[in-house]
């Protein structure tokens, strides 16, 4: 039996390889090759027998991806699958990429809502306006309010997937823990995006009817008696609905900026 | 030029190597415009253009398979043509699309020689060779993220700005401002895919309640974030009856 364990400078090196996770994804495997660049070092130690040893770095270049923030948890599970496999000769070795598999659906769905849309959107919101006032600390700001929870979300995120190992599905289903999380960051990302849609999405209409000095319609100003911002709130309405339609990001891009320019040149907004 | 074109290809280069320490977000418009302004002498002007792209462009990042606008290409190279023609946002505004376009389109082509590294790599692995894949992985990163966006950015910094001057030039200004104008429109369709990625029926009142107190109270946008964490606090350590008494009374406020 072999006496080779994997140490925590051993997760460290994982560490330092996994901040690569996502430097080289390409199209059939997405980010196979920077998870396999990541184990690498952990498979040379785990395993004595050659052939064994080639099998399990053959083994990750298949199809991966996940949120990056979070590719702690399958790295870890893998390594400590890993470690198993080399010293229990009756390990089934399919299992190590199929529980990896299982987790990419259910964590890519929390991790893409919890840092790219929520934390990315907190940290931008922040900064947003000392930004546009040309503060130049502001982008420094940025990343520390980001980066700080990404690197804590990466460290733990190895640890614990390490530590649980293979339960880790069953453990953090019967906790609920991942449900607790997902629904508090859906809480504070929606919050958020409202408030800074009023913030940043600028709609306004010049159009008067009657003489505006000579007490005419100032139509903005009937709008903001009733809401203030309910263009903008419609206008995001409009684009959420024509998401749902399926309508790809680009042509609406284009088509929200030639609408724009037709209602501007039409004075319709101003 | 050469030396403000070779500048601006760096700080590109760099910011799109985000992805190999930590996908720390330097990537984002609001980094990259800043350094931009950095290296041409002008960071005020900079993290400015900065504010007006990333609002651009807050609601793309790439997810998964799906191919995006590289905003990353567009806060460089737009906020060098801001800064160098002279132009200002108008200028940004009306060169980021395209940047951004063909920046995406250069992703692709990225992503097929990161393909062929792979290949490469998976000949070490086969040698059992982990130092050999190491090095392939590491350079390989440098060459689709750093060489490739250098060149993008040096070529349409170098050969671009007395271009891009000539063209703003031309069109009429009816149309410019109406770009400006339609600029601040589109976060409208970045806010909707983000919504699109996290709302849902039942979480639809927060939405709503956010937007109600800015519009309403002008809470600013840091105030509200933490009444949402207030708000989270309250219902998941409340009985589970809670929770959905929480969604009614936000559903309430909606339709007032």
């Amino acid at each position: 039996m072999s006496s080779k364990k994997i140490e925590k400078k051993d997760l460290g090196r994982i560490f330092r390889r996994y901040i690569m996770l996502n430097s080289m994804n390409d199209y059939p495997g997405q980010m196979h090759s920077g998870y396999t660049f990541a184990l690498l070092p952990i498979i040379d130690k785990l395993y004595e027998d050659k052939e064994e040893r080639i099998k399990a770095k053959k083994r990750h270049m298949e199809y991966f991806n996940i949120t990056p923030n979070l590719g702690g948890f399958p790295l870890g599970i893998s390594a400590a699958m890993e470690e198993k496999n080399a010293e229990d000769p009756d390990f089934d070795e399919t299992t190590i990429n199929k529980v990896k598999t299982a987790l990419i659906g259910p964590l890519s769905a929390i991790g893409d809502t919890l840092f790219p849309a929520t934390l990315r959107i907190l940290a931008t919101s922040l900064v947003i306006s000392m930004a546009a006032a040309g503060n130049v600390f502001a982008p420094i700001l940025f990343l520390l309010i980001y980066n700080i929870p990404n690197f804590l979300a990466r460290w733990f995120s190895l640890k614990y997937g390490y530590n649980m190992g293979m339960d880790f599905i069953e453990k953090s289903e019967k906790s609920g823990i991942m449900d607790k999380v997902s629904y508090a960051c859906t809480v504070v990302g929606l919050m958020a995006i409202g408030a800074m849609i009023f913030y940043t999405v600028k709609v306004s209409t010049p159009i008067t009817i009657g003489d505006a000095e000579a007490g005419g319609l100032v139509l903005q100003n009937s709008l903001n008696s009733i809401m203030p911002g309910m263009l903008s709130l419609g206008l995001v309405g409009i684009e959420y609905w024509l998401i749902k339609k399926g309508v790809k990001v680009v042509p609406l891009i284009i088509g929200t900026m030639a609408f724009g320019v037709v209602l501007f040149a039409l004075g319709i907004i101003g | 030029m050469l030396i403000q074109a070779l500048l601006v290809g760096l700080v590109l280069a760099f910011c799109k190597c985000d992805t190999m320490y930590g996908y720390a977000m330097a990537s984002r418009p609001i980094v990259v415009a800043m350094l931009t302004g950095l290296v041409l002498g002008d960071p005020v002007t900079g993290v400015i253009m900065g504010s007006v792209l990333e609002l651009m462009f807050i609601g793309s990042f790439p997810v998964g398979a799906a191919v995006s606008p590289d905003f990353t290409s567009a806060g460089a190279i737009c906020t060098a043509f801001a800064i160098l023609t002279g132009g200002g946002e108008a200028v940004a505004t009306v060169m980021a699309l395209p940047i951004a376009l063909l920046g995406g389109f250069i992703f692709i082509g990225c992503k097929l020689i990161n393909a062929v590294s792979g290949q490469i790599m998976m000949r070490y692995l086969e040698k059992d060779d982990s130092k050999g894949a190491s090095r392939i992985y590491v350079l390989g990163s440098l060459f689709s993220g750093g060489v490739i966006y250098f060149l993008y950015g040096f070529v349409c910094v170098f050969a671009g700005s007395a271009a891009v001057e000539v063209i703003v030039n031309a069109i009429p200004t009816v149309i410019i401002n109406g770009l400006a104008a339609s600029a601040n429109l589109l976060p409208a369709v970045g806010f909707a895919l983000l919504l699109q990625m996290i709302i849902s029926k039942k979480m639809a009142p927060f939405f709503f309640i956010g937007f109600l107190l800015a519009a309403y109270l002008n809470l600013p946008t840091i105030a509200v974030t933490l009444f949402a964490v207030a708000i989270v606090f309250v219902i998941i350590a409340a009985p589970q009856r809670q929770p959905a008494a929480a969604s009614n009374d936000g559903g309430g406020e909606n339709e007032f």
